[in-house]
């Protein structure tokens, strides 16, 4: 019976494919089949009421604009907060309006978007509070990164992608990357150059060996240039003084401008050059952490901080310094491998350390041979 | 396909008659029975009611230009709903607000009135002609001709 209703409509719309025989016998029908009928079809019904809709809001937002006009003229106590409500209204009329249209839900799937737009600013920015940020969060309070690096209860307002090279996706946080990733992907020596040489190390042996430092997307959602302050740690390096951990600092820069259509991190002051991630053998895991601060007072003021030494680190204590107000977070976790000792031996320069157990002390003396 | 739905079913059928059977060889108290020798124990087998049933695909799978077309439908009717929603709610505030500016009037210009606008009416009232439900209709028919009477 379900059968031969389903053969009814497909021979109605023309010859389809076996998967596609449920769509076609759904309610809508095709548009050129029912065209010289005269009747509409639901699709059809639908855009037409997407069309007046976006044509009331966009009636609405004329009447907002010349509010916030007449409201910016005059100087009443209240203007900010009047003006700060009626920008919402005004972003809320220019999302809503265009929202629905599926042309403009095609072009996001597809991931063509203008990040001018209000819609896609929305759009971008729900997708990021759905899925990425749950699963960052999760992370992050799973592998301790919180209450160590960050304020508890801290929610990311903005996405960090970490591009390495040879992969495809930004990193996903959390995952275990391998050191030569890391190291490879810093090829090329960006601008102001680190304190070992290793084009005169590699003359002649590696064409394209120097250091980049990898590719940073600072996903955000203001239209506004606000400076940011990035800064790129590991909490697990080995302190054997007061055997425990500390923090060593492997990147910082400020002063970073962005904004929704320039999210790429180019520019801004380096406080501390790139290193790459070296987790030392003997030690577990390390988690390699970016945090992207916002400056204070809204991104606005330029800040200048001045750090000596790159072991003994404290993140929140320089952000606690400098009224920096972290916004965004994405980490990896990193092993020893033999590309390590490559890095110590070439990058860094310094003997690599290997880190144990110390030795038990002999709780009963015993002998150590059998007397007879 | 409808050899799918009819294997689903089978299976379906299947735990039912298990349940008709476990009902046949139930004991009398609401204690499961430890043995297994009758087959399965009642527990176990809500179990797998609850836990094991076949995972099953979605029957529609839309893609492409009718997946946007349905989306698109899905959306504009919920707007639909939604402007509809709010139509009535701002009648309602709309009639909301002229009455209650009508009553704040009435209380300056009379207070008898006033509470008399106010209170409803006391009295209990039931409708005359109402009419008993019947199995069947009347043998004269519905009489079209009918007038109430006005007193």
């Amino acid at each position: 019976m379900f059968g031969a209703w389903a053969k009814r409509a497909a021979t109605n719309h023309g010859l389809r494919s076996m998967p596609s025989r449920m769509a076609s016998a759904t309610r809508h029908a095709s548009t050129e089949a029912t065209q010289q009928s005269g009747y509409r079809t639901a699709y059809e019904e639908a855009l037409s009421l997407i069309e007046v809709d976006k044509k009331e809001r966009l009636k609405m937002l004329e009447r907002v604009d010349k509010e916030i006009t007449r409201v910016k003229k005059g100087n009443t106590p209240t203007q900010t907060a009047q003006l700060s409500a009626l920008n919402a209204v005004k972003f809320d009329l220019q999302v809503k309006s265009e929202l629905n249209d599926p042309e403009i839900r095609r072009n996001f799937s597809n991931g063509n978007l203008d990040m001018e737009r209000p819609v896609y600013r929305y759009l971008r920015q729900k997708q990021f509070e759905k899925t990425p940020r749950k699963q960052l969060l999760q992370r992050v309070s799973q592998m301790n990164v919180t209450p160590d690096l960050l304020p508890l209860g801290l929610v990311p307002t903005v996405e960090v992608n970490i591009q390495l090279k040879g992969q495809e996706g930004p990193v996903e946080p959390g995952v275990f990357t391998k050191p030569e990733q890391v190291y490879k992907e810093k090829e090329k020596l960006v601008g102001g150059g680190i304190n070992y040489s290793i084009e005169e190390h590699y003359n002649g042996k590696m064409e394209n060996t120097t250091i980049e430092v990898p590719k940073v997307d600072v996903t955000n959602f203001h239209t506004d240039k606000r400076l940011y302050t990035l800064l790129f740690v590991d909490p697990d390096s080995p302190d054997v003084a007061n055997k425990t951990y500390q923090q060593h600092c492997h990147w910082l820069i400020t002063n970073v401008p962005l904004s929704a259509t320039e999210s790429t991190v180019v520019g801004g002051d380096t406080v501390l050059d790139y290193v790459p991630p070296h987790p030392q053998k003997g030690t577990k895991y390390h988690r390699y952490t970016l945090i992207a601060y916002e400056q204070p007072n809204n991104g606005s003021e330029k800040v200048d901080i001045k750090v000596d030494k790159r072991e003994g680190f404290d993140a929140k204590s320089i952000a606690a310094q400098h009224n920096l107000q972290p916004r965004g977070v994405s980490f990896f976790r990193q092993v020893w491998d033999e590309t390590v000792t490559s890095i110590y031996n070439d990058v860094l320069r310094i003997p690599e350390p290997v880190y144990g157990k110390p030795p038990k002390p002999q709780r009963y003396i015993r002998r150590a041979v059998y007397i007879q | 396909m409808l050899s799918i739905v009819r294997h689903s079913c089978q299976k379906q059928q299947n735990l039912l008659r298990q349940v008709v059977a476990v009902r046949h060889n139930s004991t009398g108290g609401a204690r499961p029975d430890n043995n297994v020798q009758n087959g399965d124990t009642r527990v176990e087998l809500i179990r797998r009611v609850l836990f094991e049933s076949p995972a099953r695909e979605p029957t529609i799978k839309l893609e492409g230009k009718a997946l946007e077309e349905h989306e698109t439908i899905e959306r504009a009717w919920k707007l639909h709903k939604m402007r509809q929603r709010e139509q009535r709610q701002q009648t309602l505030e709309r009639q909301f607000r002229s009455i209650h500016l009508a009553m704040s009037e009435l209380e300056k210009a009379s207070d008898r009135l006033f509470k008399g606008a106010i209170v409803k009416s006391r009295h209990i009232t039931y409708p005359k002609q109402a009419k008993i439900p019947t199995e069947t209709p009347s043998p004269q028919g519905w009489d079209y001709s009918y007038k109430h009477s006005t007193e």
